[in-house]
């Protein structure tokens, strides 16, 4: 009676505690953010390529 | 141990493991409220009561849960496992009073519906619901923790009910990780709980797999009895645990009447009788204290427990139990160095 409360006590914490972490472990991750930083979203060559902004305003004095 | 029921069977031992609870209890929100108010920008002090609380409920959560695996390892940790109930009804209150405050503070006071909040009406991670079962199960545990039901459940249905303290944990592991988790950036909410957890885990596979060891060792049946070990290493008034493999342990006995073996399992709470000893002649369970005659495996009057015994006899200096049990209750005369052999 006792041995069978004994196997269950185990498997149950055989099965429970790698679950239980890997909970912990996944939200802990999630909260320290990527550890690979963002791919830079701007491309230079391309800015450079682009026509410069015209910023003259219609109809002021030059 | 009991022969008619009452609140709470009060002693010595009880009342100052109970107040020294409470008062650590105290000590602790007192503690926290101080630091808390201290800091440059102190929260609502509603706001941290409940932190209070929480945390409060979930540290004592784990040191209840720590008590059983630990107690495997030493001795030294039986009088903690001796009110360990006691705990769990004031882990009940306190958790209790933490879901009141979170209820009152964030619902009653406007800024979510609790009812909306529980069952995941409310935009986010429905936190609440994983505090909430939590709180039902020790809701469950606490109101059925007294001996009353335990012996009108059984003790297997009991200690099975009484299992759910592992769901009511995993509920409020989710309960952090969902809830304040989310809001604190700080490292050490979710180290505390990390390591709260690999104690837990760790704790619980190291006590099974080393009584699964220990059951292991034992030798396979050969016969009708089970060559114990020498007289000589049986001290007066101890007892000893001996089994085979496959079957349920049994306790070894040396008192003032001879050698006598009875089952292992307390009637009580399956507690190791072969690692309590004898007190005023009878085996003393450690972890409640129950009591049992040696003989004849019946608590002494006006107790009615009984537990299986088994014959003894003593062949050439050493000690052999016979491995079929007897009924619960029945009378074994116990072995003596000089008569050699019990019977009954």
């Amino acid at each position: 009676m006792v041995r069978d409360l004994r196997k269950i006590h185990l498997r149950i914490w055989l099965v429970l505690g790698p679950l239980v972490l890997a909970a912990v472990g996944v939200v802990l991750t999630a909260r320290a953010g990527p550890a690979i930083p963002d791919a830079p979203v701007q491309d230079t060559e391309t800015t450079l390529d682009a026509p410069p902004l015209d910023l003259t305003v219609p109809g002021a004095d030059s | 141990m009991t022969a008619t029921y009452r609140w709470v069977q009060w002693n010595t031992h009880k009342k100052v493991y109970d107040l020294t609870l409470i008062g650590i209890c105290i000590a602790y929100v007192a503690g926290f409220v101080a630091v808390s108010q201290a800091s440059p920008e102190p929260p609502d002090e509603t706001v941290t009561l409940l932190r209070a609380t929480g945390t409060l409920a979930i540290a004592l959560l784990h040191a209840i849960l720590l008590i059983g695996p630990l107690s495997r390892f030493s001795t030294r940790l039986a009088p903690l496992l001796y009110n360990r109930r006691h705990a769990g009804v004031l882990l009940f209150t306190i958790a209790l009073a933490h879901a009141a405050l979170v209820t009152v503070y964030y619902g009653a006071w406007g800024s979510v519906d609790p009812v909306r909040a529980l069952f995941g009406y409310e935009p986010g991670l429905p936190f609440e619901l994983w505090g909430f079962v939590g709180l039902a199960i020790m809701f469950v545990m606490a109101a059925t923790s007294h001996d009353f039901w335990l012996a009108n459940l059984g003790h297997r249905s009991w200690k099975a009910l009484h299992m759910l303290v592992y769901v009511a944990y995993v509920s409020v592991v989710l309960h952090v990780l969902t809830g304040a988790l989310q809001d604190h950036t700080s490292p050490a909410l979710g180290g505390l709980m990390l390591a709260g957890v690999v104690c837990i885990v760790a704790a619980h596979l190291a006590a099974g797999l080393k009584e699964r060891a220990r059951d292991r060792a034992y030798p396979p049946a050969s016969g009708d009895w089970l060559d114990a070990c020498p007289v000589d290493d049986l001290p007066l008034n101890k007892a000893r645990v001996i089994g085979v493999w496959g079957s349920e342990r049994i306790a070894l006995v040396r008192h003032d009447r001879g050698i006598s073996a009875v089952s292992n399992v307390c009637k009580h709470q399956g507690g190791p009788l072969g690692e309590g000893e004898v007190i005023d002649g009878c085996l003393t369970c450690p972890w409640h204290g129950y009591q049992y005659r040696p003989e004849d495996g019946r608590s002494p009057p006006p107790y009615t427990e009984t537990i299986p015994t088994y014959p003894v006899r003593i062949v050439k200096g050493s000690v052999q139990v016979c491995l079929t049990p007897n009924p619960a209750g029945t009378h074994v005369d116990p072995a003596t160095p000089d008569g050699e052999r019990g019977h009954g």
